[in-house]
Parts: C-alpha cells; sequence; structure tokens
C-alpha cells in the first residue's frame, strides 16, 4: 500500500471519527448543558491523549520551557472555550448536520487569516473556493 | 412565544458553529507552528487539552452542580464523544504524515456528509437531514477542496 493511500484511508478515518463524535455529543447534550458536556468530553480526550503522549514521547512531555507552556494556554484557550465549547453549543442548538456542515468551512477561514495575517496572496483558485463555501452555507442555513 | 425561543436557540446554534469554525481556522495556524517549532504532536496535544479542561472546568461550575444529575447514559455519550474527537485529531494528524495536505485535508473535509449520513440513520427522532443541507454541503466540500488545492498547490 502506497504513503498516499494509506494517508487517504487515515483521513476518512478522521472524518468518520469526528462525525461520529458528533452524533454521541448531540445525544449525551439532549441531558446536559454543553459546558460541561464539552468539560466531560475532554476528559476521556485527555486520557486517551496523555496514554500515547506516554507511550511515544515521555521524555519531551516533562521537558517543556515556560514560553512553550503560554504557547499551550492560549492554544488551549482558542482550541476548547472557543472552539470545541462553541461547536458543541452549535450541535446542541442547532443540530448535527447544520453545525458540522459550519465546520466544514474551518480551512477557508484558516485561509482568510493566513491572508490577513501571513500575507498570502489570494488565488483565483482560492477566490472561486471561498464563493463555492459562503453559497454552500448559505444553502445549508436557508430553511434549516 | 415557544416559536422564537426556538427560533432564538437555532440562530445562537449556528453563531456558535460559525465562530467555531473561525477559531478552529486561527488554531491551524497557530498549532503548526507548534508543533513544528516548540513541541512533538503528542505533547502539544496533551498539554493543550490539560489547559482546555482547566478552562471548561472554571466555565461549567455554575451548571455542574445541576448537570451531575443527568443520566449516566449522557455521561458515557460525552466520554464517546472525546474519544472520538481525540481519535479524529490522531488519525488527521496521521494522514497528514504519510499524504500530502492536498490529498488528506479534502479528504478529512468530508465530515459533515458524514455527520448528515448518521444523523440519517441514528438521530431521526432528534433532527431532520434536508436536500438543501446535503446539496450545501457538497458545494462547501468542492469549494474547501479548490481553497486547500490553490494554497497548497504550485
Amino acid at each position: 500500500m502506497s504513503d498516499t493511500l494509506l494517508g487517504a484511508i487515515l483521513a476518512a478515518l478522521a472524518a468518520t471519527s469526528w462525525a461520529t463524535g458528533a452524533i454521541f455529543a448531540r445525544i449525551g447534550m439532549q441531558h446536559m448543558g454543553s459546558t460541561t458536556g464539552t468539560f466531560f468530553s475532554l476528559i476521556t480526550g485527555f486520557l486517551l491523549i496523555l496514554v500515547i503522549a506516554l507511550v511515544l514521547d515521555y521524555e519531551a512531555m516533562f521537558n517543556v520551557s515556560v514560553e512553550t507552556i503560554s504557547w499551550f494556554v492560549l492554544l488551549a484557550f482558542i482550541q476548547f472555550p472557543l472552539g470545541r465549547f462553541l461547536n458543541f453549543n452549535g450541535i446542541k442548538y442547532a443540530g448535527v448536520a447544520p453545525a458540522t456542515a459550519i465546520l466544514g468551512s474551518t480551512p477557508v477561514f484558516s485561509a482568510i487569516l493566513a491572508l490577513i495575517f501571513l500575507g498570502e496572496q489570494i488565488t483565483l483558485m482560492i477566490g472561486l473556493g471561498i464563493v463555492a463555501v459562503v453559497i454552500g452555507l448559505a444553502m445549508v442555513l436557508y430553511r434549516s | 412565544m415557544i416559536t422564537t425561543n426556538i427560533k432564538k436557540q437555532l440562530y445562537i446554534g449556528l453563531a456558535s458553529a460559525l465562530a467555531a469554525a473561525a477559531a478552529y481556522g486561527a488554531t491551524q495556524t497557530i498549532a503548526r507552528f507548534v508543533v513544528t517549532s516548540t513541541a512533538p504532536a503528542s505533547v502539544s496535544a496533551t498539554w493543550t487539552i490539560f489547559f482546555g479542561m482547566i478552562f471548561l472546568l472554571f466555565m461549567s461550575l455554575n451548571n455542574i452542580k445541576k448537570d451531575i444529575k443527568a443520566p449516566k447514559k449522557a455521561f458515557f455519550m460525552m466520554g464517546l464523544a472525546g474519544i472520538f474527537s481525540s481519535f479524529g485529531v490522531f488519525f488527521m494528524f496521521s494522514a497528514l504524515a504519510n499524504a500530502p495536505v492536498t490529498v488528506a485535508s479534502p479528504i478529512g473535509a468530508i465530515n459533515p456528509l458524514v455527520a448528515m449520513a448518521l444523523t440519517h440513520i441514528f438521530l431521526q427522532k432528534l433532527e431532520r437531514v434536508t436536500i438543501n443541507m446535503v446539496l450545501g454541503s457538497i458545494l462547501v466540500l468542492i469549494g474547501v477542496t479548490m481553497v486547500i488545492l490553490g494554497r497548497f498547490t504550485v
């Protein structure tokens, strides 16, 4: 099996895992708020990743500088109280289908931020892609 | 009155999802910098989730007394949601380590279509998937693929 084919299979597994996670979150949050739900989802996610990190990078786990820790805190603030909590809030109040469709546009936000802050050039392909995403999102949101 | 409340909740949900997409978009740029220049991916993910748990613990302090009375099934489901979300990140990092971003990212972006299929199969009592949602998501997938190809191919 080629590396590219293996990568494609792993990417498909990633998509399936995220979608399955969203379904479980929707069922779980019928009975609890999205802040508490997000917190409990992080506990199991943390335990899983901790085991992987201890197996793969035991020494590096405890060999981090104060500067690196501050990057982790910033990343954590954007990723979880903003990213995952708002994602779960979207799943709880708007539903799995519209929320995941909107979340699918993440690479576009990444590209827009790269255009603004990293000075990347906007090409015809990127421009048309952004237009397609905006129209697609409008279709998802229409009467959702 | 009930319809107004449902509409308000729907708008809150849609705005939340849009803000989450923007937040995840920002983290992709920062995470790439952190992972490539400061610490390995597994170490970065562990510490980031650890601090994320602390943030969320403080945010949920007011609700936790009420939510702790939720059925055990709810906690089990949220636990599974966390495990599958973490597996998603792990599989995506592994995919990017084996295949170019132009292959891995668009395939990862089929997530909404998989979610809609699963919703249609397992959550019929809770929500409905419309043809507009499916067509819109396909258009989002095409657009995202074009943006990724535009950024990462010469």
